[in-house]
């Protein structure tokens, strides 16, 4: 099977919020957040736009200078660091096929020097949500049965 | 999480049975014993039946203004199976003795909420359509020291966000033209940084949960006038660790001063904020501030808030994004000298109006 080309942000156990060009996420299920910036939010803008891993690369070139080798191979290995968290997930084959959607980022007059993206990653209220968890039920899917 | 032979969820009907447990425990107790409040201009309605959790409950909202009977209000059913000598109400959904469960953070139109916690034996729901809540548990005594510190927080929460206000992990403290927003995980220092500026003149609007509003402009109202340290901390206040409402429990617990009964001028129903403050405990006895970016002070206040508040998700992340983009943040250094905590918020806070 291919890898999947396009992804999606796992919402909703995944929510995020962008402030002042940086992105903060929170995994709601294993108690870490995260904060991304520069190329790391650009990467994160075009995800959520449903972006292929090549339409990423266009969008990190339009703002960034770097080789561009450079900016595919470290943007693949973001994406993967994303979805090793959990944070996105790939789109179905069917969704696969529809159009990205416009690109949220516009086009800078310059470009900046390109740093590679970093996921900062916080882990200190995971101790909060692994010693007393709160269960969230969604109405369609119904409450647990007691363990027996 | 949910299997292939899960319940499907019916709260309506769950919440009927509920709400009828109460009606009994009334007629059993003899009376609904009635207190109403003023918060961010709602009516709060607590009906208790029969006096046996009152006095955990209503002091922590003993500061806030007597409640309207216009307008927009919120009822909220209070019980407890020991007291009224009734039985545990019918609840069954309520299926396993070891976790907590709640009504998801999906941010769809929802009219009811539910909390079981099992360690406490109680239950919390509303109805956002009829603006009534429910709250049960077993036995009043029972009642964790916490949550007379914060009463009703969850059912409180729910509400407060379908009318457009927030619930946040947050102290403030501040005078009437302005004040600052203390956020920070458990243990960062917010407490200490209220009861230092709280005792050096500055109002007192919570230490632990409050209530924002983001539009027109940041405010913040005060909930609780309860304060809450560890005892061994609370001795740095003098004043204050001589009026600790729980003193005679148990040495692990954190003492719990309801602030309105020592200084009933100093706990307002709210003012607007100027500014987000992030405690932070240094070696050394100075203490200052410096700016820091919106996305870390964000991240510190969202992620403290959203997992301690069952429900909370994406509408509370989005309400406190919208909080901090329009307030300065900083970071707040505080070393061992705490009289120079409330000197140092009062120079920040100057600088904040002036500037403005």
């Amino acid at each position: 099977m291919a890898a999947p080309e396009r992804f999606r942000v796992n919402s909703p156990k995944v929510i995020h919020q962008t402030i002042d060009g940086e992105v903060i996420i929170i995994n709601l299920e294993t108690g870490n957040y995260y904060s991304l910036s520069k190329s790391g939010a650009t990467i994160w803008d075009a995800i959520r736009a449903t972006s292929r891993v090549e339409d990423i690369v266009n969008d990190l070139a339009l703002q960034y200078d770097g080789p561009h080798e450079q900016l595919e191979q470290q943007a693949v290995q973001f994406v993967s660091a994303l979805q090793a968290e959990g944070l996105i997930v790939a789109l179905n084959d069917l969704v696969q096929t529809i159009e990205r959607s416009p690109t949220i980022r516009e086009k800078p007059a310059t470009r900046s020097v390109y740093e590679p993206p970093v996921l900062e990653r916080f882990e200190d209220m995971q101790d909060l949500i692994l010693l007393d968890p709160v269960h969230d039920v969604e109405e369609e899917e119904g409450w647990p049965r007691a363990r027996t | 999480m949910p299997g292939p032979d899960s319940k499907k969820v019916d709260l309506s009907h769950n919440f009927g049975d509920l709400a009828q447990a109460f009606d009994g425990a009334a007629r059993a107790a003899g009376e609904v014993i009635e207190h109403s409040y003023t918060i961010a201009g709602f009516c709060l309605r607590l009906r208790f039946a029969g006096p046996a959790l009152v006095p955990y409950i209503v002091p922590a909202f003993s500061h806030l203004p007597r409640g309207k009977q216009n307008g927009p209000a919120l009822s909220i059913c209070i019980w407890d199976s020991a007291s009224t000598r009734t039985l545990r109400p019918a609840i069954p959904w309520v299926v396993r003795d070891d976790e907590r469960f709640a009504t998801g953070r999906t941010p769809h139109p929802r009219r009811f909420y539910a909390f079981y916690q099992p360690a406490q034996k109680s239950v919390s729901m509303l109805d956002a359509d009829r603006n009534v809540g429910l709250y049960w548990i077993h036995d009043a005594r029972t009642l964790p020291y916490y949550e007379s510190g914060a009463p009703l927080r969850v059912i409180l929460q729910w509400w407060m966000a379908t009318h457009g206000l927030q619930l946040v992990h947050a102290g403030a403290v501040g005078t009437p033209a302005g004040g600052v927003l203390l956020v920070g995980k458990a243990g960062s220092g917010k407490s200490t940084a209220a009861l230092a500026c709280l005792l050096a003149g500055l109002s007192f609007a919570g230490d632990d949960y409050v209530l924002i509003r983001t539009t027109p402009s940041p405010f913040v109202f005060s909930l609780y006038n309860s304060a809450k340290l560890h005892k061994e901390h609370l001795k740095r206040f003098l004043d204050l660790s001589r009026a600790v409402w729980n003193d005679d429990r148990p040495g692990d617990e954190k003492g719990i001063v309801f602030i309105h009964q020592r200084y009933p001028e100093r706990t307002p129903s709210g003012f607007p904020l100027r500014a987000v403050l992030l405690p932070r405990i240094l070696d050394g006895a100075e203490c200052s501030t410096q700016g820091i970016s919106a996305s870390v002070a964000l991240a510190a206040m969202a992620s403290s808030t959203i997992f301690q508040l069952p429900g909370a998700g994406e509408g509370a992340l989005q309400a406190m994004a919208g909080l901090i983009q329009q307030l300065p943040c900083f970071v707040l250094s505080m070393g061992s000298d705490i009289s120079r905590i409330a000197p140092t918020v009062s120079r920040l806070l100057d600088g904040v109006l002036t500037a403005a």
